[in-house]
């Protein structure tokens, strides 16, 4: 199983080092673990997603997938086939005429026979529960839909590991939800290890780690707790927090509890103690 | 200004409606929420409201005079439209030439124009030093407000906002509308249009939701949250979820600070 470790990673996309759009950033991604990076614009959250699979080579530093580095041109192949990028916007990653076409094209880019490739596509389009709809064109699903057809594209290529950079910023909160879930079962019951890059907060509760990013630096990197629990932080980078996260800072200021929450399971069990 | 919108409907094309038979009245001094998701017929309805549109059935009113009875060219004056992200309308050199520019369009001289764009920047809270600044120099939120200050400084009796709060995070809205809040008491009457449902039940007192061209509800808004058939807002859905654990919170839930507030009174009890 493939973990990633970047050490010390500098990038810039000029030849000067005075504008590093990453600097030093040293992180380890354990197989199948769940991580949420977060961070204001131009806190180079998407050229840490470049990264992860040799899409960008650090300026200077290591990034290692399952120990192959990503500056030897021979391992990037390897490297691919093991960590899927997935981008914003979906409509320009769709490229087959029905939704079963779309899926089979990059496992047929592999080479497969025709029957692992059916295979591939059916339990891809399954695992984003778009098999009953593998027949229609893609121009006729919903945004949420679409999402989880680039979810189901990158699945056929059976990666270990899936990188979603802001691959859920055009939808809406419903959406948001379906995929979220996609993630949450690929993550806890297939697996997989997922790296959610991401500008809404309330994303982040789906993991159970967070790296926030400022200025191409990481300022904090623990549990979804740990982080929120130094919402300050947070705010002085104008990050938003999770409501459940805004809701628990207005009771603890009211003096109902004194700790923060993240969703009903984590806050339901503070109140209870003081009714 | 009291406005009122009686059986409107309209069409680009025979025979399909865009908004069909909408009828509603906002009185003077309001915060009136229009809801809808994308295709729901709110920016047709919008500009409807400024004149930009004529009904192809139905009435709307000003008051008690109808829009085909104003003069055209003032109706805009009167109510004023502030377009989604105007900050991409602003061209000026500086902050206040823009702010003045509405004003000397509608036949202010120009010392005029500019005492009006000064009284605006003042109503929207942005501060002096920032007024002969270029306005692409400004902040986000910062642009946003100097943007509907060029509306107000027109001096409209009703203001009609296309996702004014859209883009900005929590603090750039609570910004802007406590701006809004600040013109409804000197007796304008505001109407924002907004796919968030959020954004709606924080700010608006009465609410019409629009589906497909046709209303789906209207009236005060914890009335209108309160049918099953209306989007929820979030802290009504974070409510909901605390009640299946078990802990009895009163419903439609508005805000956060409603919810941690109802929270208190459960444990108080």
């Amino acid at each position: 199983m493939a973990d990633i470790v970047l050490d010390n990673c500098f990038y810039s996309y000029s030849n000067s080092l005075e504008e590093k759009v990453l600097s030093g950033v040293s992180l380890r991604v354990e197989a199948g673990s769940f991580i949420s990076v977060i961070g204001p614009n131009g806190s180079g959250k998407s050229t840490l997603a470049k990264l992860l699979n040799g899409l960008y080579i650090p300026s200077s530093g290591i990034v290692e997938v399952d120990g192959l580095s990503t500056r030897e041109k021979k391992n990037i192949p390897q490297i691919r086939r093991k960590v899927a990028l997935l981008f914003q916007n979906p409509d320009n990653q769709i490229v087959g005429d029905t939704v079963e076409d779309d899926t089979a094209f990059g496992p047929e880019n592999l080479g497969l026979d025709r029957d692992e490739i059916t295979k591939r596509v059916e339990d891809s389009l399954s695992k984003v529960g778009l098999l009953e709809k593998r027949k229609m064109s893609p121009n006729t699903l919903s945004g949420g839909e679409k999402a989880r057809l680039g979810i189901a594209g990158v699945l056929a290529l059976n990666p270990e590991v899936l990188v979603l950079d802001e691959a859920t910023a055009m939808l809406d909160p419903e959406g948001r939800k379906e995929v979220m879930a996609i993630l949450q079962d690929l993550w806890k019951y297939q697996g997989k290890t997922i790296i959610l890059i991401t500008h809404h907060p309330e994303e982040t509760i789906y993991g159970e780690r967070i790296v926030v990013l400022d200025k191409g630096e990481i300022k904090l990197d623990g549990s979804v707790a740990e982080v929120y629990r130094k919402s300050e932080t947070l705010k002085k980078l104008g990050l938003e927090l999770p409501p459940y996260v805004e809701l628990s800072l207005l009771l603890k200021e009211k003096g109902v509890i004194d700790d923060i929450a993240f969703d009903s399971s984590s806050l339901c069990p503070l109140l209870e103690s003081k009714i | 200004m009291k406005l009122r919108v009686e059986s409107v409907s309209y069409s680009y094309r025979k025979g399909v409606e865009a908004l069909s038979d909408v009828s509603f009245s906002v009185e003077q001094g309001t915060i009136y929420g229009i809801m809808g998701e994308t295709g729901s017929g709110k920016s047709t309805l919008l500009k409807l409201l400024n004149g930009l549109y004529t009904p192809t059935k139905g009435k709307i009113f000003l008051d008690d005079r109808e829009y085909s009875s104003i003069t055209k060219s003032t109706l805009p004056f009167r109510v004023g439209l502030v377009f989604q992200y105007p900050e991409s309308q602003l061209f000026e050199e500086s902050v206040i030439l823009d702010v003045a520019f509405g004003p000397k369009n509608k036949g202010r001289s120009k010392e005029e124009a500019i005492m009006d764009a000064e009284k605006a920047l003042v109503t929207v809270g942005l501060k002096k030093d920032k007024w002969n600044k270029s306005p692409f120099n400004l902040s986000g939120g910062e642009k946003r407000r100097a943007a509907l200050a060029g509306v107000i400084a027109m001096n409209p009796e009703v203001l009609v906002l296309d996702e004014i709060a859209a883009g900005l995070d929590k603090e750039g809205k609570d910004r802007i509308f406590s701006v809004l809040e600040k013109l409804k008491k000197e007796g304008k009457t505001i109407i924002f249009v907004s796919h968030s449902p959020d954004d709606v039940a924080r700010y608006a007192e009465r609410v019409l939701v629009l589906n497909k061209g046709k209303l789906k509800a209207e009236g005060e808004v914890r009335e209108v949250f309160s049918s099953p058939s209306v989007p929820k807002n979030q802290s009504e859905v974070i409510a909901s979820e605390i009640r299946e654990k078990g802990i009895n919170l009163p419903s439609p839930i508005l805000t956060l600070e409603e919810l941690s507030d109802e929270i208190v009174k459960v444990i108080d009890k």
